[in-house]
């Protein structure tokens, strides 16, 4: 068998053999590449960073199990930056089933019930049917749409929401998703309001999300697994993200080694398979 | 122990749907068919709560004070009600009451936001001072791709190479799509990695490779 034979044969398994392998090795025992933090990134770190007492963050999310380890790390990391800030006061939105899942374990995970009062400091209102209506319901009235929040607490008796009642009220939405939602909240808040929006987004997002990005419409993108490692090191808590780094950079590495194995298998074939 | 039993759970249903790399199996389908059953079974929930709490709540409200404004909470109840009219062949009519209902809603919400920031937003964010490269090249970019669209002969005839410039911005950014894709698939199995690679998870994987083993070693010998 000749080169050209054996680079033309079907490797399947031999590639998903090889890409565990690039993944796997790095994770268990991490090379410690340096993780680039992308400016996109750095502007919601100090967006985030210079918010003040009274301040009202609202982080929205459409996270699911498909979306979950893209997403999540952001989601987890920004909210941990978020609850760091003494007096900024944290609103929680899901505008997907699965969301509201994932923002009760992150709460739960970051000790959020002990280190802040519920309905002071924070409030999880769950998940709100009814996508662009329904965010354009929380822009213009939320107590009018609401009335109770995820832990069936009336609105009303948590003293954080009786001055917080639309998105004049906002002062940054940040969004996380993989989805259109992200444009609702611009359509919604950012221009009936004026509301400053970031996004946290899965890797497939992110081009569409830059062309509001450089229109000057959204102040951040937090990209992809990528983005979130970035934010780790920013907060200095490095997670998961920061942690799968090196195993996404060999396994990029990998992929390049393939498609030039490839297109030389196609070229020396004579084009012919 | 709550916490094992959750642990292995999880990795043994990770490992189910990552046995599709070996071939088409039940112990897939089951970990597919679970997946979207909880998926469903969650959305059914959350959407009876939602009934509940944002219509059926505010009409018994509404009842009790008296107000108008809460008891016409009962208008989208009905339109709710109304689209499973579709199952009918005599009343499906009904539902398309509803279907155009949301349909206005939508549109006119969307419409306001969408001329602000997809067409206003985006004219305004690409004019931009040429002081520096990035501008230059962004500047470029966005005429010589809109140039590629303008299908109009003597246009095209005017502008000479610049459509074809656009063309191949058009493939950079495919290219760069494409390649975001790739990372965020990557990213999907490093998260289910991580769930993987630690104990008690980890022995769990030995386990199902030697159920692979052994299928493939009772196959080969069927086939012979």
């Amino acid at each position: 068998m000749n080169i050209t034979e054996t680079l033309s044969r079907n490797y399947k398994q031999v590639i998903y053999l090889a890409l565990f392998a690039s993944l796997a090795i790095p994770m268990i025992n991490p090379i410690g590449l340096p993780v680039p933090i992308d400016q996109t990134t750095s502007n919601v770190y100090n967006k985030v960073e210079s918010l003040q007492p009274g301040d009202v963050v609202v982080l929205g999310s459409n996270i699911g199990a498909s979306i979950y380890a893209e997403v999540y790390p952001q989601y987890i990391a920004v909210m941990e930056h978020v609850l760091r800030k003494d007096g900024v006061k944290l609103i929680l939105v899901e505008h997907g089933t699965e969301a509201p899942i994932f923002a009760e374990r992150a709460l739960q995970e970051l000790n959020a019930y002990e280190r802040k009062t519920y309905g002071q400091d924070f409030v999880n209102l769950g998940y709100i049917a009814g996508d662009e209506a329904a965010i354009s319901g929380i822009c213009r009235d939320l107590h009018a749409l609401l009335q109770v929040d995820y832990n069936g607490y009336s609105l009303s008796t948590l003293p954080m929401m009786n001055d917080i009642n639309g998105a004049q009220d906002f002062t940054i939405v940040i969004d996380f998703t993989a989805s259109a939602d992200s444009q609702f909240w611009l359509n919604q808040a950012y221009a009936s309001y004026g509301t400053d929006i970031a996004f946290g987004l899965t890797a497939v997002k992110v081009p569409d999300a830059y062309a509001y990005y450089t229109a000057g419409q959204i102040f951040g993108i937090i990209e992809s697994l990528k983005g979130a490692a970035g934010y780790e090191l920013l907060i200095d808590r490095p997670g998961i993200a920061a942690k799968g780094m090196d195993a996404q950079s060999i396994a990029h590495l990998l992929y390049i080694a393939l498609i030039v194995l490839g297109n030389l298998a196609f070229y020396m074939g004579g084009k012919k398979n | 122990m709550t916490d094992l039993i959750m642990a292995l759970g999880t990795t043994t249903l990770i490992l189910m749907i990552y046995t599709i790399l070996y071939r088409e199996n039940p112990a897939f389908r089951l970990g597919e068919h679970l997946l979207v059953g909880a998926t469903v079974g969650n959305a059914v929930v959350l959407a009876i709560f939602q009934i509940r709490d944002l219509a059926f709540t505010k009409v018994q409200q509404g009842i009790s004070t008296g107000s108008l404004g809460k008891i016409a909470y009962v208008i989208p109840i009905i339109l709710g009600i109304a689209l499973y009219m579709q199952f009918s062949k005599t009343y499906k009519y009904i539902s398309r009451l509803s279907i155009a209902f949301m349909l206005a809603v939508g549109i006119s919400l969307s419409a306001r936001g969408l001329i602000s920031v997809n067409v206003i937003g985006q004219i305004k964010g690409a004019i931009v001072p040429l002081t520096n490269i990035q501008n230059i090249v962004y500047t470029v970019g966005v005429i010589s791709v809109l140039l590629y669209f303008v299908y109009e002969e003597r246009v095209s005839k005017a502008v000479g190479p610049i459509p074809k410039l656009g063309r191949y911005l058009l493939m950079i950014t495919m290219g760069a799509y494409f390649a975001n894709s790739i990372m965020g698939r990557l990213s999907m199995v490093i998260g289910t990695l991580d769930t993987l690679l630690v104990a008690p998870n980890f022995y769990l994987i030995p386990v199902a490779l030697l159920i692979l083993i052994a299928d493939a070693w009772i196959r080969s010998k069927k086939t012979t």
